[in-house]
Formats: structure tokens, sequence, C-alpha cells
């Protein structure tokens, strides 16, 4: 009996043992996360469907008249817009298209290069409609976008037909979600009016622990801190809700950051860190680091990656240097980039807009600074060319700017020896490298350097607590919030790179006006976008710059209209053009006013104060 | 992660090299059994479809998807309450294809689809009716829809207002204008763009005969050129199509271009966007899918009405230019001269997100500056038919049979977009403003095309005689 016993259970073991084998053959590239991570996704589809069909139930009841149909309503859209946070990992990541009508900004998105578009829907569009004077009069309008949303959802299972999602891409699919939270929700990006975003932040992050659980090993170090960052985030998250008093800075510098720098280290432990869908260097700590978005993704060279770089690059940043305050570029030998983007000036002029080559009269718009320039997918500010060497070409040609015959340049050029030898050293693999796409690249490669990462914003976030006083801080919160400033101008660069993919630089209809008396405001003249790319959406649009290093380049937008920052803010505080009663059909920004006190605009102002660099005191 | 338990038991050799083989064998054989498919356990799931396809007098293709690998069976019969003929499939598939062959003539059948012993779908509203006899006159409904994939509103209501406007009429089948889901024509873009919007209606009672557009040629591992050459898309995985010339018309031997009747319309659908040979497209007329329309055309002069369909437009200023674009260009120059040597009666494109139409016309082959009414247009009426000043129906004879009308509808999805020199001078009516598809509604010797708009106006027509 007791052989046969120990028979019996021997033969289980060996049973189970083997099937463990045949099992762990069978499905030898099996994913570790594939399963667990689906299982969410259908549990999350569920919610959102009937999350979903109760939001069509509430518009279809709204009316003007009756204040508690349109609070059901927004709360019911709140409830949907949750429900999405714990799909949109998955739905951004892998099935982008068939997501993008539930949470795409509440603009029309152009396809160029054709004049073809894409009206927006969802979420967004439901939002401004329920916030706008008189709901009820948008029933019908309400009635079609949540019919949109309920019929669409409810076959987003069907999406999962042969899905075979990698380790590596749901990893990073959760990362992208996490670089979301900390640049989008957290500033009003995808909900303006319902100030959910901090509540939404919550979502995320609670989906993101849960998607991560069969990759946790409680017994690793490194795992279970992970853990304990997942656990005080959502902590943190879960008490502190109230968008407007959301203290940003703290929750960046002590939990999201730090969160990033754990996930990150830990998904490059295991060995899954691949990156198939952002510019992003992952290697990099948090998204603040000056490494995060590598220069390298715009061809060019970073400064701090500079001294890493191999000697011929450094040659081709030094002999941009050097063209750069050259006047051989221009017609009349007078002329340099110097001229407009004077280093000592923060690389810009302080004019209005610039002296023309005539000496006499002034170009069309403001020569924005040079710093961080080359950290976009679009140059100048209609956006008419895609990098930095387009733009150099095509300045020196214009005959209101340098004026400088391509040929005659380079003529003048190969005349000098020490020329001769720049470009030989910078371009060692070309046998005759002295011609203009070259010349334009070496300039590229300098301005492309110019990204010094050390204000006082910087060093801050890098463990300086010291380096930004309190005014300074509460600017950034509202920076980021209240003042939804951050909602375009994008961290880290605070630029239009649009997070989490850093892929594209936008544009915006802001309606800056031709002057700065805003009781009588004149239409700006300066059609923007449009007079590249003449589609009506893009009248009056324009690239949105850095505001790093913005309290030196006085004065500001496109026309050099405002002469200082709070005439800025103010702007934007009031509604912009269409906010002050200017006509501007297209404005994409928000014409409601932003309810800033004197104190609050004063603080935001403060904040970009301390995004100043440090120059190096070397002037070319 | 399952990690195989190594277990090692001292005292117990002896047993265990008994056993070992034994239970490895055993072991085998279960998994080998569990390998092997059989019906599924768990309840088999219709993600998509089902849909009509490759329609002829005398059959039809059904296909649907369902999530887990499952046998097929259509039920089907004249009666909804009398499905009493099926076909079956025993293979294990998630993607089927059922034919059903025949069938008698411009008949409606009921049907039902799914496993041998489940049903997944089957009531009063799946049927659907064979086409007419090749050649035979009668009263046909054929809808068209351009660039209808980007799950819009606009989508919706162009669906709705179509339905709403045959009401209780019936199509005998429906025709794509290509860039049918955007932005790539992903097989996830399918589902979401264009198999999901028509599912409860067009797809599952109305044969449909799609043509690609550049939008379904994008090929996101690769690359547009690989697709082009290959033709390896999601639309070619989604549709079947007459390659042999079941639904009448030459065969094609290819999934790219192929033609049909319906009763006395013979249709063409052409890719304008993909090679043959790797080298040619449609716009190279020495290229094998020209030199098939050639055979074609000379084939069916019988037909009453010829009409060809194909995605890239020779004349438009919407929202491309084809002044500009070089491959509006050359299907301008090269090709459409083609069609108008055999007396093709409508051109139906899409592309450009509007709505353009010409006059009836012949012999424009140059830029949009060349076009000059007194010499294009053999006729100066709009063809309204309205009872409006100069709207006469376009009359054609036998012996003057030539003479096209131009049509570009593409905005059943997608909406708007205008060049600088919008409208393009050859187009009578151009509106970019709205949603709309077109219908083709035939009887005999009369040809009636309304545009049907998003909100249920519909906002140009015209009539066309053949005496």
């Amino acid at each position: 009996m007791k052989v046969n016993k120990l028979k019996m259970s021997l033969v289980t073991a060996l049973w189970i043992t083997c099937l463990c084998i045949f099992s762990s053959l069978k499905t030898a590239d099996q994913r570790i996360g594939l399963n667990h991570t689906i299982s969410i996704f259908k549990e999350g589809t569920a919610v959102f469907g009937q999350s979903l069909l109760d939001l069509q139930q509430a518009v279809s009841v709204v009316d003007g008249q009756d204040k508690q149909t349109i609070a059901n309503a927004r709360a019911a859209l709140k409830r949907s817009r949750f429900a999405y946070k714990r799909i949109e990992f998955f739905m951004d990541y892998f099935f982008e298209s068939s997501g993008m009508i539930y949470n795409r900004p509440a603009k029309v998105e152009v396809d160029e290069p054709y004049m073809e578009y894409q009206e927006p829907s969802g979420f967004q569009v439901i939002e401004a409609l329920l916030f706008e004077d008189n709901p009820g009069g948008h029933r019908k309008a309400l009635m079609e976008q949540a019919e949109l949303l309920v019929s669409s959802a409810a076959d987003l299972n069907s999406l999962l037909y042969g899905f075979d999602g990698t380790d590596e891409q749901i990893l990073e699919s959760v990362r992208l979600e996490l670089v979301k939270v900390i640049t989008l929700s957290i500033t009003g990006y995808d909900a303006p009016e319902l100030k959910t975003g901090v509540s939404e932040a919550f979502q995320s992050v609670d989906v993101i622990k849960n998607v991560l659980t069969p990759y946790l090993r409680p017994a690793e170090s490194t795992d279970s801190k992970l853990c304990q960052s997942l656990s005080s985030t959502l902590a943190y998250l879960e008490v502190h809700t109230d968008f407007d008093q959301f203290d940003r800075m703290e929750f960046l510098t002590l939990y999201a950051l730090p969160l990033q720098e754990k996930l990150g280290g830990f998904i490059r432990e295991r060995g899954l860190e691949a990156n198939y869908k952002s510019i992003l260097n992952y290697k990099a700590g948090h998204i603040f680091s000056p490494d995060a978005i590598p220069a390298a993704a715009f061809n060019g060279i970073g400064a701090a990656d500079l001294g890493t770089r191999k000697h011929s690059d450094q040659m081709k940043v030094a002999l941009g240097e050097r063209l750069f305050s050259e006047k051989t570029l221009s017609g009349n030998l007078k002329r340099s980039c110097i001229s407009c983007h004077n280093p000592a000036k923060y690389f810009s002029d302080g004019l209005k807009t610039s002296v023309a080559f005539n000496e006499e009269s002034f170009v069309k718009r403001n020569a924005p600074t040079l710093l961080y320039a080359g950290f976009q997918y679009a140059q100048f500010w209609d956006g008419r060319v895609k990098n930095l060497n387009e733009q150099i070409k095509e300045v020196i040609a214009n005959p209101l700017e340098m004026n400088g015959d391509h040929k005659i340049v380079m003529a003048a050029l190969k005349k000098s020896a020490s020329y001769q030898s720049a470009f030989q050293q910078a371009f060692p693999e070309v046998a005759d490298p002295l011609n203009m796409d070259n010349l334009a690249g070496a300039l590229a490669s300098y301005i492309s350097t110019l990204s010094p990462r050390n204000s006082a914003f910087d060093r801050y976030i890098s463990g300086d607590r010291s380096a930004m006083n309190t005014e300074q801080l509460n600017g950034f919160n509202l920076f980021m919030g209240k003042g939804q400033c951050g909602s375009c101008h994008f961290a880290p660069l605070f630029n239009g790179l649009i997070p989490p993919l850093y892929k594209r630089t936008e544009f915006e209809v802001l309606g800056t006006p031709a002057n700065a008396d805003f009781d009588h405001l004149l239409a700006d003249q300066d059609s923007g976008r449009f007079g590249f790319f003449p589609i009506s959406y893009y009248q009056g649009a324009f690239k949105t710059p850095t505001i790093r290093n913005i309290a030196q380049t006085a004065p500001y937008m496109h026309n050099g209209v405002f002469p200082d920052l709070e005439k800025v803010v103010e702007f934007y505080n009031q509604g912009g053009g269409a906010g002050l009663h200017l006509e501007v059909p297209g404005q994409t920004l928000s014409a409601k006013p932003l309810n800033l006190s004197k104190k609050e605009v004063q603080e935001i102002v403060a904040f970009m104060e301390s995004l100043t660099d440090k120059l190096a005191a070397k002037l070319p | 992660m399952y990690r195989p338990n190594h277990i090692t038991y001292k005292d117990c050799n002896k047993i265990f090299s008994i056993l070992v083989p034994l239970v490895m064998l055993f072991s085998g054989i279960a998994i080998a059994q569990k390998k092997e498919k059989g019906a599924p356990a768990e309840p088999v799931k219709l993600i998509r479809g089902p849909y009509l396809q490759v329609a002829s007098s005398s059959g039809i293709q059904i296909r649907w998807r369902t999530d887990l690998s499952a046998r097929s069976q259509v039920r089907y019969g004249t009666s909804p309450a009398k499905l009493d003929q099926s076909v079956q499939d025993l293979k294990l598939v998630t993607e089927h294809e059922l034919k059903i062959e025949g069938l008698k003539p411009l008949t409606k059948y009921y049907y039902s689809i799914g496993g041998l012993k489940d049903t997944l779908q089957g009531d009063e509203q799946n049927f659907f009716t064979t086409l007419p006899e090749p050649g035979k006159s009668g009263h046909y409904r054929i809808a068209a829809f351009g660039d209808c994939g980007d799950n819009s509103i606009n989508q919706r209501q162009v669906k709705k207002e179509m339905l709403s406007y045959l009401g209780a009429n019936e199509l005998n089948a429906w025709i794509l204008l290509g860039d049918n889901a955007y932005q790539d024509g992903t097989d996830a873009e399918y589902q979401t763009k264009f198999f999901n919007i028509y599912k409860d209606d067009l797809l599952k009672k109305y044969p449909l005969f799609p043509t690609p557009g550049n939008h379904d040629y994008h090929d996101t591992d690769l690359s547009a050129k690989y697709a082009q050459e290959t033709h390896e898309t999601a639309y070619y995985q989604n549709f079947s199509m007459p390659t042999k010339g079941e639904s009448g018309g030459v065969p094609s031997h290819t999934q790219a271009f192929y033609s049909f009747d319906v009763g006395n319309i013979h249709f063409l659908s052409l890719d304008s966007y993909g090679k043959e040979d790797k080298a040619y497209r449609l716009y190279d007329t020495i290229g094998p899918q020209v030199q098939w329309i050639k055979k074609d055309l000379a084939a069916n002069k019988n037909k009453g009405w010829v009409i060809a369909f194909w995605h890239h437009p020779p004349y438009t200023m919407g929202s491309h230019n084809s002044d500009q674009e070089e491959e509006l260009v050359k299907i301008r120059e090269n090709f459409i001269q083609v069609i108008e040597r055999a007396g093709v009666d409508i051109v139906l494109n899409g592309h450009s997100h509007g709505y353009e139409r010409s006059k009836l016309m012949q012999g424009h082959y140059g830029m949009e500056n060349t076009f000059d009414p007194k010499k294009h247009n053999i006729s100066n009426s709009s063809g309204r038919n309205d009872g409006s000043g100069n709207s006469a129906p376009y009359t054609k004879t036998v012996k003057k049979n030539n003479g096209t009308v131009y049509v570009v509808s593409g905005s059943a999805g997608k909406l708007g977009g205008k060049q600088t020199g919008y409208p393009h001078d050859a187009m009578y009516f151009s509106d970019a403003d709205h949603g709309g598809a077109c219908l083709l509604d035939v009887q005999d010797n009369r040809l009636e095309l309304k545009w049907i708009c998003a909100d249920g106006v519909v906002r140009d027509q015209f009539t066309m005689i053949k005496e």
C-alpha cells in the first residue's frame, strides 16, 4: 500500500513535471504578460462599453433648462473617461488608428501633404459641447457623438483577432502611458474643462500596476522598489485630486519621475527594453533628464552627447560655430546668422521683427531664439521646412534676410584654405565637401548643440531643491495646471513636440493681434501656416515654440507684438484673440478665460524666468 | 511563467526508470490530442460579417469571421422560415468563406450562418438577392461609396440616409470606390472603420464589389511600394472578387481588377494604384490591366450600359489636384481615351473627398486650363431632368454612343478639402461641404444617378437615355 501510494504520488508528480516540460516546450515563446494584458483589456472594454451606454442615456436627456441633466451628463462623461483610461495604454499602442475617435483633441487634424483632414470626435468634442452656454441646444450633436462611441466600443474586442503583442511591446505601452500621465493628464491636455486629469492619472497608473503584475518578482529588490513606487504614487493621486490645487512639482519630483526611473530600470533589467514607437531615449532616467529627447532624432548633435561623438562631428560643430558669424554667407558681406540670432541676446535680436537685408525695412516675423530650436519637426514660424538644414539654406538665400547667392557663397568659401581644411575635417568621407548641403549641415550641427539644460528649473528637477523659489514653484504648478500652458508647450522642452512619442510638432491658432492694446485690438494679417499650406484650419496657425529662455528673448509672439511676459500670460488668461473679441473662426486655443489672478500671472512669469539657461561665456 | 520542477527521488530510481518513458509517452499522447483541432469548447463568437461576395445570377459567396476556429455552415432557402438547403465546410477556420451555387437568378434567399450545430446569425434580416442574368433588362439599383472608411459620424450618416432614401427598395449591389479603411488599410482598420459600420445592413444584404485606393495599399511593416507590387494587403485578404468571370465579363485572373454584370449593366472595377508585373500602373497602357480592359470592353459591347470605377479621378480640384498629382495627370493623359473609345457611359472615382460631376463629355486630356466646354462637352445640358432650364437627359444612341459622365464621389466617410482653384472647370457640379454617396437607378434604357447626402438631401442628379 505504501509503495502504491508512493507510486501514485510519483506518477502524479511526474505527470505534472512532464506536462510542465511539454507545455514549456510548446509555449517556448509564450509571453509573460500577454494573456494577462488581454484579460485586462477585455475587462476594460466591458466596463467602458457600459459606461458609454450610460453616457448615451445621459446626453439624450440633456436639457438647457435643467442644470441637473447637464451635471449628470458631465458625470457620465467623467466615468467614461475613467474607463477609457484603463484601456488607453493598449489602444494607443496597439490600435492607435481604431482608437482615434475616443480621446483626441477637439481640433481638426490635417493629413498633409493632401488637403485631407479628420474632423474631431469623441470625449473632447462632447466635453466642449457640455461646457457651452446651452448644451441642450447641442443635443443632436451630442447624440451623434455618443452613438459613434457606443457602436465603435462594442466592437473593440474584435481587434484581438490574431493579436500577438510581445512583452517588449506591452512594457513599452505602459511606459508610454506613464509619459502621458506626466506630460498630458496632469496638465489638463485631454480634459481641459472637466479638470479630471489628476483622477485620470490615478486610473492610468493603477492599470500600469495591474499590467506589470505577472512581470514582477517579489523577491527581487528592483521589483519590490518598483511596486512600492507604484503604490505610493497611487496613494498620492488618490488623496490629491483637485486639479487646480494639485502640486505638480511635488508629484513629479517625489513620485512620478522616480517611478518612471524605476520602471525604466526594471524593464531594462528584465531584458525587455525595446523602442518601437517613440523617439525617446529609454536609457535616460526620466522625461526631464537632459538625454531623454535625443538630438539624434532630429539629425542633430545634442550638447549632452557632444563629448562622446566622433571627431568629425565635433569638427562639424566647430565649423558650424565659425560659419555662424561668417559674413561671407550674405549678399553684402555685412550680415551673418548673428545679425538676428545674437548669442549675447540668447540667440535672438530683441526686436519685434528683425531688420531686413536693405537695413531699412523689417522682415515679416520675430527672430526666435536658436536655443533648443533644433528639437522640432518644423522650422520657421509657419513650419514651411522640416529641418534646420533646409531652414539655413532658405535664410541664406532669402533676399530679405541674408540675400546670399549659394553659388557665390560657396565660391568665396572655396578661396579660403582654412575653410577648405575645416570642411575636410568635418566631412572626411567626402572628396569635395565644400557645398551648400554640408555648410547647412555644419551650421545645423552647431545649432543643435544649443541645449544647455542648466536652468534653475533643470537644477531643481535634478535634485537641487534650493534652485527655485516658492513663487517659481507655484508658477510651475500653474503652468502645468490651471494655466493650461503645459498642454501645448509640452514638457520637457516646453515646445510643440507632442508627447508621448515626440514625433510631431504642433501648430496652434491663438488669434494673436497686431497690437497690444487689449481694449482696441487689431487683427493681425499674417496668415501663418495657411500661406504655406492653404487649408482653412491653418489660417493664422503658427508653430508652438519653446518657452525655455523666454525671459531673455522679448518681445513675444510671431510678430513680436507683446513687450513682456505679463502681457503674454494675460493674453492667454483672456482666452487669446477670440476671448478678446477678435474674429478668429479657427482659434484652437480655448476662448474661455483662465481666471488667473494677478498673483498667479506673476507666478507663471516667475516660473518662466527659472527656465533661463546659463550660457557659456565665450561668444563666437 | 511555468518552470519545470526538477524533482529527484533518490530512493525510487527503479520505479522512476520504468515510469518515466511511460509517463512521457502518455503525456505526449495527451498533448498531441490536445493539439489536434476539434470543435472549439468555448462558444464561438461572430466578429465580422456576414458579407456577400462574388455574386452572380446563379451563385454567391458568404464570408464571415469568428474569434475561434470553427466549421462553417450556411443554411438557406427562399423563405426565412424554411432554410431547407445548406452548404458546409468541415475545415476549422476563423475566416469562413462558403460558396453557394445553382441558385435562381434575381431571386431572394434567406440564410443563416454558423457551425455545424450552432447558428451565429440568421433571421429575416439575413437575405440576399442573386443578380439578374447578364444582359437582361430590368430595374436595378446600385450604390457607390467612395473613401468611406474613417469611422466618422459622416460615414454613419451617409449610410443611414442612403438606406432611408431606398426605403422599401433594395440594392442589387453596392460598390466601393477605394480608400475603404483609413489610414493604412490594416486589418484592424477594416474592422473598426468598415466592417463594424456596415455589418447590420449593407454587408449582410447586398453583394459588394470593391476597388482599392491608395490607402488600401499602405504597408505598415514594409512600404507602399512593396504593397503596390505584391498586392499583399488586408484589402486583398478581406475581399473575394469574381476573377474567373463568375459574374460576367472576361476573366481577369487577378483580384486587383475584374468585371461583372448586373443585368444589362456591365461594370469594370479597376486598380489605379497597384502595379502589374511589378511595373505597370493603370496609366501604363501597355500593361496587363489595360490589355484586359480592352478585351473586356470589346467583349461587352452588347451590354446596355458600361460603367467603369476606380479610385484616382482624371478631373478634380477637391482634396486632390488633377493638374499637380502625377498619377491623376497620367490617368487623364494616357488612360481615359481607352475608356472613351469604347463609349463607357459613366466613370466613378473617389480620392477627393467631395462630389464633382461633369456633363456628358469627351476628349479632354490636358490640364484644367485647356478645358473648352464647346469642344469637350457633348451636351451642354445639366442632365438633371428636373424641369429646370437646360436639364434634358443625356441621350446616346447605338450609332452615336460616345460621351462619358465623370463622377468623383469620395465623401462617404472622409469629407472636405478644396484646392485653391476649386472647382474644376470641367465639372458642372462640385460640392466638398457635404458628405454623400451615389445611387445608380437603371431602368432598361434609362439611367439615373443621384448624389444622396449625409443630411438626406439629393444635391445632384442626372439622367441618361439610350435610344
